[in-house]
């Protein structure tokens, strides 16, 4: 078992059994952008300032290099807005820039030998990053560890269930009755003195999914 | 809220949470809470909530004495009445 960043797990848990993340499932691409600005800011390299702009505050960790093309538009535009942050790496079905971020991220899940790394052909373009073995099972059976135990909830773990369930990939590992039981943790959890993070956590990828989606309408992608 | 720890951090640490057993195994949550409830992984409770808490080594060379219990055919019945009378058994 590896340390994985969050982004990594949610990209091992959110991708089809082939390993692709296609725009049929806006969202789940959208929390993948979310997952790498939850990423960073969990790794203390970019802070989330008043009317969820962020802006960078540390240098970007070896660890991370995968982030790089997000963290330098961050450090580049300052403080942005994460709904701009988001834009700049989504924009429907031809993104190269969601593209390249997206296969940064599976080529280090790559090398790990978790995923098995697949295309894109002569065109380029996304590539496909199939889990190999149990990195899957390992990621989600920790969370379940971590999320169905009655016990303090780690950062990751809460952030990672946000993703999952708002990307809509949480009912493929969680059966009905716990994800109801998940969803009332993180609610109770939002609302109580240590939870601030995970209340703004659910905010922003809650704005991020709706923003997005609608700007997909209007451009009509 | 605290940040999960480093797989460094926890494979030098006298205590884990069944969630960084998980980890460190590779073997199901449900599996070990199951064993933790049948009394084969013994745990200890500490702080307010009363957090279960494992020793490291302890719970890692157990797991793996059942599952080798497991794979020569045992059922958990005869598992528990093995280490029971070992005096392992909780």
């Amino acid at each position: 078992m590896n340390d994985l960043s969050l982004v990594q797990q949610y990209l091992l848990c959110a991708v089809s059994d082939g390993g692709k993340l296609t725009s049929l499932h806006s969202e789940r691409m959208i929390c993948f952008l979310a997952g790498g600005l939850l990423t960073l800011e969990l790794a203390g390299c970019v802070a989330a300032e008043g009317k969820k702009k962020v802006s960078a505050t540390a240098p970007l960790p070896e660890g991370l290099a995968y982030l790089r093309p997000m963290y330098d538009f961050i450090v580049k535009k300052g403080p942005v807005a994460a709904e701009k942050v988001a834009e700049e790496f989504y924009s429907g079905m031809t993104s190269k820039k969601f593209d390249q971020l997206f296969n940064a991220v599976g080529e280090s899940l790559a090398a790990l030998g978790l995923a098995e790394a697949a295309g894109p052909g002569l065109l380029g373009g996304r590539k496909s990053f199939k889990p190999v073995g149990k990195a899957v099972d390992q990621v989600v059976e920790t969370l379940r560890a971590e999320l169905l135990e009655d016990a303090p909830i780690t950062e990751d773990a809460a952030a990672l269930a946000v993703l999952l369930d708002q990307g809509g990939c949480i009912k493929a590992y969680f059966s009905p009755y716990e994800q109801k039981s998940i969803r009332e943790k993180l609610k109770a959890l939002s609302k109580s003195e240590t939870g601030k993070l995970v209340e703004d956590m659910m905010y922003f990828v809650e704005d991020l999914v709706s923003v997005m989606a609608a700007l997909t309408v209007l451009n009509g992608m | 809220m605290s940040r999960q720890r480093s797989l460094e951090v926890i494979q030098q640490a006298e205590y884990v949470t069944i969630g960084e057993l998980v980890r460190l195994t590779g073997v199901r949550y449900s599996t070990l809470k199951f064993y933790t409830e049948e009394g084969l992984l013994p745990f200890e409770q500490a702080e307010e909530n009363l957090t279960r808490r494992y020793r490291r080594q302890e719970s890692i060379q157990r797991i793996q004495e059942i599952r080798d219990l497991r794979a020569a055919g045992r059922s958990v019945p005869e598992i528990k009445a093995l280490l029971c009378s070992a005096g392992g058994g909780s």
